[in-house]
């Protein structure tokens, strides 16, 4: 008898939990979508998920020049602006490309292995001049992904997938390279131009080139 | 000659024993006499930034802000794909992602301000906090959000708390916390605990809440 009223009561509290918390449908039901359309295979669709690391690697790298070039005993708050600057354009870079993975059909699960903890190459720099030749190291190495990608992408052929996605490389060669291209190109100019001047007038001439950069001129 | 030579040295000798009271120009005079020397004391560390303690924590508060804008990224993009296809959650998380990118950029400049240096890996108890699941529901994920931004609230609290009462007291931390996070976040986290409960109400004691999230999604994208 006492058994029966302690089953009884424990009942009574489940039903009367179920009641308090009022359940509710939170996840809706999966929905039948065709899936010809998504098109974009394995190996080149790996390969731009790594890009995604790639360039928010390069973003940390350029965030940690601009911390750098931020402490009060480097002062060079040029440096420091358009290294800041280039730290968001590649996180930028990185959105882009899961746009266009998300645009393709793509990441609809594991996301979270998208963006694993990025770090940056390195925090500290002997002058404006190693930072600025390791900016066009990196951008080089970006670079040299991005045509990878684009290798990868033209001939998937492997696993008897025979794909090759003119839209994506089209759309890298188009929108990446040049912008890669061209952010190369102006890094080299400035290394030349404060290269130059380092050799006779070191420590002025970073100084002045860094007040230039501040500024906006182009140098 | 021998008599100025004794005189430079004895002013080396006592500006050198001066420096025990960390003065910049006690460094420079040193420097610049024939003994020479460095001017480690030429910094703008002052306050609370004189020690490391404050300065790991302002460090630590700039990587949580670097980790949580690559969480809300990934929230975006998880709203972002063709069977969620929920615009408006993928724009809020987008915009939370933003700010708080921006934040870590300019704590990092504050650290600069203040005489420190960042450090990428100072993190406090990363290794407690659980692999989050992105794959999310709209509502589990608005909870989500809510959690995260009370935690950069309380974070904030907490240096605003060292630098006012348990440590040194450093009127400008407080206040570039203030100008800068304290409002912000209190604005984001009531906005955000609305959208909960509104979104909790829509589809409470709903068989089928298809149709209020389709609604509240399309409310979200446009008022953003």
């Amino acid at each position: 008898m006492f058994k029966l009223s302690l089953l009884f009561v424990a009942v009574a509290l489940f039903v009367a939990t179920q009641e308090a918390h009022g359940k509710m449908t939170c996840k809706l039901p999966q929905v039948q979508i065709p899936d010809d359309w998504i098109t974009m295979v394995d190996p080149c669709t790996k390969k731009m998920k790594e890009q995604v690391q790639e360039e928010l690697t390069a973003a940390m790298t350029y965030f940690a020049m601009g911390a750098h070039f931020s402490k009060d005993t480097v002062n060079r708050p040029g440096f420091a602006k358009i290294f800041f600057d280039s730290a968001s354009e590649e996180r930028d870079h990185a959105i882009k490309i899961i746009g266009y993975l998300l645009m393709r059909g793509g990441l609809t699960k594991d996301i979270s292995q998208l963006i694993r903890d990025p770090q940056p190459l390195s925090e500290a720099w002997a002058d404006g001049l190693s930072a600025l030749k390791d900016a066009l190291k990196l951008e080089a190495h970006v670079t040299r992904k991005i045509r990878d990608i684009a290798t990868t992408c033209e001939e998937p052929g492997r696993d008897g997938q025979d794909f090759n996605d003119y839209h994506l490389v089209d759309w890298l060669t188009g929108d990446f390279l040049t912008e890669q291209y061209e952010g190369q190109r102006d890094l080299a100019g400035k290394i030349s131009n404060l290269g130059k001047m380092l050799e006779a007038h070191g420590a002025l001439g970073e100084f002045l080139f860094d007040k230039k950069l501040l500024s906006g001129v182009s140098v | 000659m021998s008599i100025k030579l004794f005189a430079i040295c004895a002013t080396t000798i006592l500006c050198v024993g001066y420096v025990t009271g960390e003065y910049c120009y006690n460094d420079v005079v040193g420097a610049c006499s024939p003994v020479g020397g460095e001017v480690q004391n030429c910094n703008s560390r002052y306050g609370a930034f004189k020690g490391d303690e404050l300065l790991v924590n302002v460090q630590g508060y700039a990587n949580t802000h670097i980790l949580r804008s690559f969480q809300f990224l990934l929230m975006s993009s998880h709203f972002g794909n063709f069977e969620k296809n929920r615009g408006g959650f993928e724009k809020l998380y987008r915009q939370l992602s933003d700010k708080t990118w921006e934040q870590a950029i300019d704590l990092v400049k504050f650290i600069g301000k203040r005489g420190g240096h960042m450090n990428f890996r100072s993190r406090k108890d990363e290794k407690n906090e659980k692999q989050i699941d992105f794959e999310m529901y709209e509502l589990g994920s608005m909870a989500r959000a809510l959690d995260m931004q009370k935690g950069l609230a309380e974070e904030a609290n907490f240096i605003h708390a060292e630098v006012t009462r348990r440590k040194e007291h450093d009127p400008e931390v407080a206040s570039y916390l203030e100008n800068n996070f304290v409002h912000q976040h209190s604005e984001i986290i009531r906005k955000l605990s609305g959208h909960t409960n509104d979104l909790k109400h829509l589809i409470a004691n709903q068989p089928d809440p298809s149709l209020s999230l389709y609604l509240f999604d399309e409310y979200l994208q446009k008022s953003l």
